[in-house]
């Protein structure tokens, strides 16, 4: 916990048996290493960590042996570089990207300690499995052999969905996307990954407010914000380095910073205005600030009138918000709040920021749309130096979630359909009855046979009652029996104890990690757990996604440690063991059970259109990470050179295929620039009328746009009515008539035509339209204050239920 | 009293990595709750004291006190990154040899109870109740 030090002594019991031995007395540096065996070794680290960039002055004469390979930190989603110095095979020194736009030379505690995590002694080495209460160690092939018989086993006896297969935000998107596809293959919905408990609600309410769920600009791009505004947000300790970025416009701008978070975080610390206020009362207070905003007038109506359906029907509720009202639910005078209020009014665009504190809730998904709603009142959308910048939380949490390591869609968000999965099918060039006859089917109400296949799966929230609850209350033939935890933290999930008592009735846990997590002791098994040595990102190579949609490529640091091997490798050995090997790797090289890393990322970019995860080639990558000196530390826009124009990364969506050469969008519906050099408008994802109220864009579209209107997405049949369809190549026209003719969507056309002629005319290929603040679909469509489940006001209970 | 929880920078989601990490284990050594002076005077909690934090689904874990007005009164804070010690055990000797993270504690989600969005099944995992007194 956060104690001063005096003169190097951490005071304090210390309860772990390894570091009691030196805590009877004091505890520095060295009697902490000493103590831990680790002295060895200790200081020679300890220079490499000194965050200098100054070289030594003895490297000079054995420079030559010394090999740069530059990675990305694995722990937060801000994707700050890490630049390794490899001498004959093994990580010796480390430096933080001083070219990288993103972190510019620093580094976090945890960044600047990763080549630890990699090099680690305390990682897990060998394969083992639980027999009578210990640990055995076994071989890679005896492993997979023997849980691979197990698995087969449950599936022929309880069905696929039996066996859940529990991914990774630590994944590369390579990684995720094999995953993804492999349970696909396995025949079951049944996986899913930490977003689900991290950011599912920012991803679900923010997607079905103005059409993508991401961050809508980046750490960056807060450089030009006026104002910043933090709700349930601690950047300063969860990233770190993205407050550099918010301190810059703190400093620059005059920016004034608002921070609303029950507790004083060290990030409130740098507040201008600290706004405590009761945990759970989010669209209360977000509501209780807009009051002012309404009651003053200092709304944008012009944005709202052009990009924005439903504020009316905020605005009503907003009322019932008055000062009195607000204090009494939130605990926060409304002198304050007006404060606020008038901040946010009088510096424009600001920029709004949340993380877990405003997902993790019973009501997460109407406190991410309070919050669109918020920057949509104000007008601070789509514009540079406004937004919704969401802070992922993992590495790859934004790649994972985009290839959609998920219970509830295949990736790019195509969904369950039958049409998601015919479109998968094509990229794979898999047969769709195969694909079929690999799930389980329950019969309906209506005595109609379904195929799981088109159900969502169980959640990682809810894998616990998979286990415990009756088979009868399924949507699945039987109980979930084997659990694999690859690369998950099981104490990140509520309700342990139930966790614990669900561990113990599994048939078989498998943990595959370079860790042996929490997964490991907390059951009391004495048999049927395996657990796989993974490893580290640092050991294997490959892309991934930063907060900000950048992809940024790394480079292999050192060979796998002990007998781990990268999840690539561990996915296609399971997969030969079932049998689909040869199905699911078609087209991809595979070198000694090893896929290649680069023909995964191709295939990907030939089917993830939906979200432009298509023009991003690893060339590119590569070149942009050789790069990363050209790009601009505000727009990160490469400023002359062989990449000038392009955005760092490709921040997606990068439309079209690598040869058309989108430079990626770094801020979604931004209007100012052309769709063709990174512009956009709100998406058309939701019809084109409500209650036959007009859902399209008016009088607003994307600089350059030969329809200065709204528009629907597109389609063949669309291409045509415009005019358009001659600028198709042939190859283009014959690929679309082979998916559904006119029917053809821009999201399942493979050869990329359709978007291609569509931004040539200076249009978003996925339509025109405004924003929802009223999202019909959802159980509270305008965002509603509902008291927590369980709530220490008793008496709010009556007038906000739950 | 109100229960939240959120991160530090020492360490990172469950904490496996980096507790296993030691420049990072040695700067964040201690599981611990914060609480308001004005409870803790209210339980004769010190800081530094031993306190168990129960919830209303019958859980309960044991961690240090850490008094600050960093939260409100009625407010406890537990950091989420620790594991390895379950309702006031060490589970230490359950890890392979050689592979135990140098740093232990109780999991802030041991304490942290049923609940879920409506629309994603998100857990509720800042906005639970809990009691706290000493050990």
């Amino acid at each position: 916990m956060l104690r001063k030090k005096t003169s190097g002594v951490a005071n304090g019991p210390l309860s772990s048996s390894f570091i009691g031995k030196a805590a009877e007395t004091v505890v520095d540096r060295r009697a902490f290493l000493r103590g831990s065996g680790l002295a060895i070794g200790g200081l020679a680290t300890a220079a490499a960590l000194v965050g200098s960039n100054v070289t030594p002055a003895q490297a000079v004469g054995s420079a030559a042996s010394v090999e740069i390979r530059k990675s990305v930190c694995t722990h937060c989603s801000v994707g700050c570089t890490v630049v390794a110095e490899v001498q004959n095979g093994v990580w010796t020194g480390q430096e933080p990207g001083w070219d990288s736009p993103i972190n510019l030379g620093a580094h976090c505690a945890k960044g600047a300690s990763v080549r630890e995590t990699a090099s680690g002694e305390r990682r897990l080495k060998y394969p083992m499995k639980l027999t009578g209460g210990k640990w055995v160690r076994m071989s890679w092939d005896d492993a997979i052999n023997e849980i691979g018989d197990q698995m087969l086993d449950i599936r022929k006896k309880s069905g696929p969905d039996s066996v859940y297969w529990l991914g990774s935000a630590k994944h590369s998107n390579e990684q995720a996307y094999l995953f993804r596809k492999f349970y696909a293959y396995w025949g079951t919905n049944n996986g899913d990954h930490q977003a689900r408990i991290c950011h599912s609600t920012t991803v679900a309410g923010v997607a079905n407010t103005w059409g993508y769920g991401a961050m809508t600009n980046s750490y960056n791009d807060m450089h030009n914000s006026k104002a910043i505004f933090i709700i349930g947000g601690n950047p300063a300790e969860a990233h770190p380095v993205s407050l550099m970025h918010v301190l810059k416009a703190k400093e620059q701008n005059n920016a004034p910073v608002i921070v609303c978070d029950p507790r004083f975080t060290r990030t409130a610390a740098h507040a201008d205005e600290y706004v405590r206020f009761r945990p759970g009362s989010d669209v209360a207070l977000i509501w209780g600030i807009m009051w002012h905003i309404f009651d003053n007038k200092w709304e944008d109506k012009e944005f709202i009138r052009q990009r924005v359906y439903g504020m009316e029907d905020v605005m009503a509720e907003v009322k019932k918000w008055d000062p009195a009202e607000t204090e009494r639910v939130t605990g926060v005078p409304g002198s304050q709040l007006k404060r606020v209020a008038k901040i946010m009014a009088n510096n424009r665009p600001g920029t709004f920021v949340w993380c877990m504190g405003g997902t993790q809730h019973t009501n997460g998904n109407n406190n991410t749309r309070a919050y669109c709603a918020f920057q949509l009142a104000l007008g601070n959308m789509g514009t540079a130096g406004g937004g919704a910048n969401i802070f992922r939380g993992h590495c790859n949490v934004q790649g994972a979630t985009d290839f959609c390591v998920l219970s509830h869609s295949l990736p790019g968000y195509y969904g369950l359909s039958a049409g998601a999965w015919k479109h998968w099918a094509r990229v794979w060039g898999e047969d769709i009855d195969w694909l079929k006859g690999r799930f389980d089917s329950l019969k309906g109400k209506d005595g109609k046979s379904k195929s799981l296949m088109n159900m969502k799966g169980i959640p990682v929230s809810r894998w616990i009652d998979g286990v415990l609850e009756d088979k009868d209350n399924m949507d699945q033939p039987d109980n979930l029996r084997a659990m694999v935890f690859w690369g998950h933290a099981p104490n990140s999930q509520t309700r342990m104890k139930e966790m614990k008592t669900a561990m113990e009735k599994l048939d078989l846990m498998v943990v595959i990690d370079p860790y042996p997590t929490v997964s490991a002791v907390l059951s009391d098994r004495t048999d049927g757990v395996y657990l796989l040595p993974a490893t580290t990102q640092f050991e294997t190579y490959g892309s991934v996604t930063a907060s900000n949609r950048s992809l940024q490529w790394r480079e292999k640091i050192i060979e796998p440690s002990f007998d781990s091997l990268p999840d690539h490798t561990i996915i296609y050995k399971f997969a030969k063991k079932f049998g689909f090997a040869d199905r699911m790797f078609r087209k991809i090289k595979v070198t000694d059970d090893e896929p290649y890393v680069e023909d995964v990322t191709r295939e990907f970019n030939g089917g993830m259109w939906t979200i432009g995860y298509t023009g991003q080639s690893p060339e590119r990558i590569k070149a942009h990470m050789a790069n990363q000196h050209v790009f601009d530390r505000t727009t990160l826009q490469a400023n002359g050179g062989e990449l000038d124009g392009e955005y760092y990364g490709l921040p997606w969506p990068c439309w079209g295929t690598a040869e058309m050469g989108h430079p990626g969008t770094p801020l979604l519906y931004d209007t100012s620039k052309p769709v063709a050099e990174g512009g956009l408008c709100f998406r058309a994802r939701f019809g084109v009328e409500h209650e036959g109220n007009n859902l399209l864009a008016e009088g607003s579209y994307p600089v350059g746009s030969e329809i200065k209107d709204g528009y629907p997405e597109f389609t063949m049949g669309m291409l045509k009515k415009l005019g358009w369809d001659g600028d198709l190549t042939a190859g283009e026209r014959a690929a679309i008539e082979k998916v559904a003719g006119d029917k053809t969507n821009w999201k399942v056309d493979l050869s990329g035509g359709i978007q291609r002629v569509a931004i040539k005319h200076g249009c978003a290929p996925f339509g025109n339209a405004k924003a929802r603040v009223k999202v019909w679909t959802f159980p509270d469509p305008i965002p509603l204050h509902r008291e927590p489940l369980y709530t220490s006001r008793r008496d709010l209970v009556a007038d906000y239920p739950t | 009293m109100i229960l939240t929880s959120g991160r530090l920078v020492e360490y990172e989601g469950g904490g496996d990595e980096t507790r296993s990490n030691p420049w990072l284990a040695e700067l964040q050594q201690d599981m611990f709750v914060e609480m308001n002076p004005f409870d803790a005077n209210g339980k004769n909690i010190r800081n530094g004291d031993m306190v168990w934090v129960k919830t209303p689904e019958g859980a309960q874990i044991k961690v240090m006190a850490q008094v600050t007005e960093r939260v409100a009164k009625g407010v406890a804070f537990l950091p989420f990154h620790f594991g390895g010690h379950l309702e006031g055990k060490d589970l230490r000797s359950k890890y392979p040899e050689g592979a135990d993270p140098y740093v232990l504690g109780e999991s802030a989600n041991t304490a942290f109870t049923y609940g879920y969005d409506s629309v994603t099944l998100m857990q509720e995992s800042k906005c639970s109740l809990c009691t706290i007194e000493r050990v």
